[in-house]
């Protein structure tokens, strides 16, 4: 039920999908620009040193041979593993550069994630207010009128979220590269997805009461995750099972947006994915506190039942 | 048109000039010193002007100058308490119907922090504006390398720049009145300010962009005059009617979004 419950509130609320896929496009752009800048100066002449080793060249000659059917695309392959290892030795020349770009990106990719997760509670607040009282309340009023409680909520849950969502992740490729060398890939990927599913369940029961305790009950940042906690163990069976499904459609959502667009639909599924997550949240929490709320216009639930 | 009819209105009446006498000098001190045709010049000199690298095209569309900083900054700090007694007495005209420049002390104590976030926000705002015409020639230049291509294009982002610019500028108008008439908080303010605007955008928009269409006009017209004394008076009385219009506009848009009763009007004027 409260999945079915979220899809209907996301489907009746999905104007504001736009606006938060507009403002995950600019942020990244404006990073983006911010990190070819700054890397611009110092990669300038390495560049060049690079691309005068034709391994592009090489590349996209291979693959128009490899289209046209002409069997000299094995020689163009070659080449371009000369043109490959070229571009090592220019890489271990300038390998302080590489340094320095690698610590660059972590910089970057740190702020930007800081400043894309700023959204994550104004997109909840505006969820709440349709849920509670079925009004609609604008992306960027909000934005800025929760602006403090967001700077903090951010960085709280880079040091505890982020950090765990990346600890599963390194623990799933952990396990992939393990168990293929005792097997084959397609096993070791089935099981790397299976636990890193039931972890990321598991993070988000811990987690998911969060954000709702912030903007529901207007509870204090750093007394909110355990007021959350503590709401969400009234109904752990149906916290699991939503979140399961949750995290289960989002995987699939975002793998088959991203393999079959070349990796740009990921910038499309990965804000709608974050939408139902926390929509389920408050769907779920609303549920254990005992509170009625509208899925649509004029509909509204009146005793919320939690049965997976 | 609306909000420009009600400005108007209000400029009407028979107190207003007292406040167009407080920004007077001020405005005349600022077009013996400085001058905003800097755009149009360089608009009008686009093919004998440097645009080979970027520096040296924000040489021509901005003013960055140690002089002009510190001008910069002691504006800011004199307008923003001339605008502080100016709105002060204004919304207490048009909260209780009587008019009078008194209290100055208290007026400059209650509105200057609201008076100086929203002249110095406009100030960044004119020089992010330049930052993006020297972004937009750069690059056009550096795709095109065609004098005259880059001249349309520049024009073309030109246009676009100043709608986005005028439509951020609409946005966020509200938020110094309704600081100052229900001493909300910034953040309550910008938030009221970007929900409220989107009611009466399309006659806002119109309020805000028109004065500005003519003041570039007058600009073009100074650069074409070349005489230093009548651009002088021209560049003056613009910068008069441009400061005693934006902050009548700004209130009676917000008096008149808010449908809160003007005590200023007599009942058969209010629209």
């Amino acid at each position: 039920m409260p999945f079915k419950n979220a899809c209907n509130i996301l489907l009746s609320r999905y104007s504001i999908t736009f606006k938060l896929i507009i403002y995950y496009t600019l942020v990244v752009a404006i990073f983006l620009v911010i990190a070819f800048c700054i890397l611009q100066p110092i990669w300038g002449e390495v560049w060049t040193e690079i691309t005068n080793t034709n391994f592009f060249a090489h590349i996209s000659d291979s693959i128009d041979k490899f289209l046209d059917g002409d069997s000299s695309y094995l020689t163009a392959i070659q080449e371009a593993s000369q043109a490959f290892i070229n571009i090592k030795e220019i890489l271990l020349h300038n390998n302080s550069k590489v340094i320095w770009t690698i610590v660059t990106l972590a910089l970057v990719s740190i702020v930007a994630v800081y400043v894309v997760n700023l959204s994550n509670l104004s997109y909840s607040d505006i969820i709440n207010h349709f849920m509670n009282s079925n009004s609609r309340y604008g992306f960027a009023s909000n934005f800025i009128a929760n602006l403090k409680q967001s700077a903090l909520y951010s960085l709280l849950y880079m040091v505890t979220k982020m950090l765990v969502n990346v600890l599963i992740m390194a623990l799933g490729a952990f396990i992939t590269y393990q168990i293929t060398k005792l097997t084959n890939v397609i096993l070791a990927l089935n099981v790397s997805i299976i636990v890193s599913l039931v972890l990321f369940t598991l993070s988000a029961f811990l987690f998911g009461g969060w954000v709702p305790a912030i903007v529901v009950d207007r509870i204090p940042v750093h007394k909110a995750l355990a007021a959350g906690i503590h709401t969400l163990k009234k109904l752990p069976i149906s916290c699991l099972m939503s979140f399961f499904m949750v995290h289960f459609i989002g995987f699939i959502a975002m793998a088959a947006a991203t393999v079959f667009t070349f990796g740009f639909g990921f910038f499309i599924a990965y804000p709608a994915v974050i939408m139902l997550v926390k929509t389920t949240e408050l769907v779920l929490y609303y549920s254990a506190k005992g509170y009625n709320y509208y899925v649509a216009d004029g509909k509204v639930v009146d005793k919320p039942v939690a049965n997976g | 048109m609306k909000y420009i009819k009600l400005t108007l209105q209000y400029m009407r009446n028979k107190h207003f000039w007292k406040l167009v006498l407080l920004v007077t000098v001020p405005c005349i001190a600022v077009a013996l010193f400085t001058s905003f045709s800097t755009t149009a010049n360089f608009i009008v000199h686009f093919f004998e002007a440097d645009i080979s690298t970027f520096a040296a095209v924000y040489r021509h569309t901005s003013e960055v100058d140690w002089k002009v900083l510190l001008g910069l900054l002691a504006s800011l700090l004199v307008f923003a308490m001339l605008c502080s007694i100016f709105i002060g007495t204004m919304q207490r005209h048009m909260r209780t119907g009587t008019f009078a420049i008194t209290n100055i002390g208290k007026r400059i104590n209650e509105h200057f922090l609201p008076s100086l976030l929203t002249i110095a926000s406009l100030f960044a705002l004119i020089y992010i504006y330049g930052l993006s015409m020297t972004i937009g020639v750069s690059f056009w230049w550096a795709v095109t390398s065609n004098k005259i291509a880059t001249f349309i294009m520049t024009i073309f982002s030109m246009i676009v720049m100043f709608f986005l610019v005028m439509y951020i500028i609409c946005i966020f108008s509200l938020t110094c009145p309704n600081i100052v008439v229900t001493g909300q908080g910034i953040r309550d303010s910008v938030s009221y300010s970007l929900r409220a605007s989107h009611r009466r955008l399309r006659p806002l928009f119109a309020a805000f962009s028109l004065p500005i269409v003519i003041f570039m006009a007058v600009q073009f017209a100074n650069v074409f005059i070349e005489v230093r004394a009548v651009t002088i008076i021209l560049d003056s009385i613009m910068n008069i009617a441009i400061c005693s219009y934006y902050p009548v506009l700004i209130f009676v848009a917000y008096y008149d979004i808010n449908e809160k009763d003007r005590e200023d009007l007599l009942p058969i004027n209010r629209m």
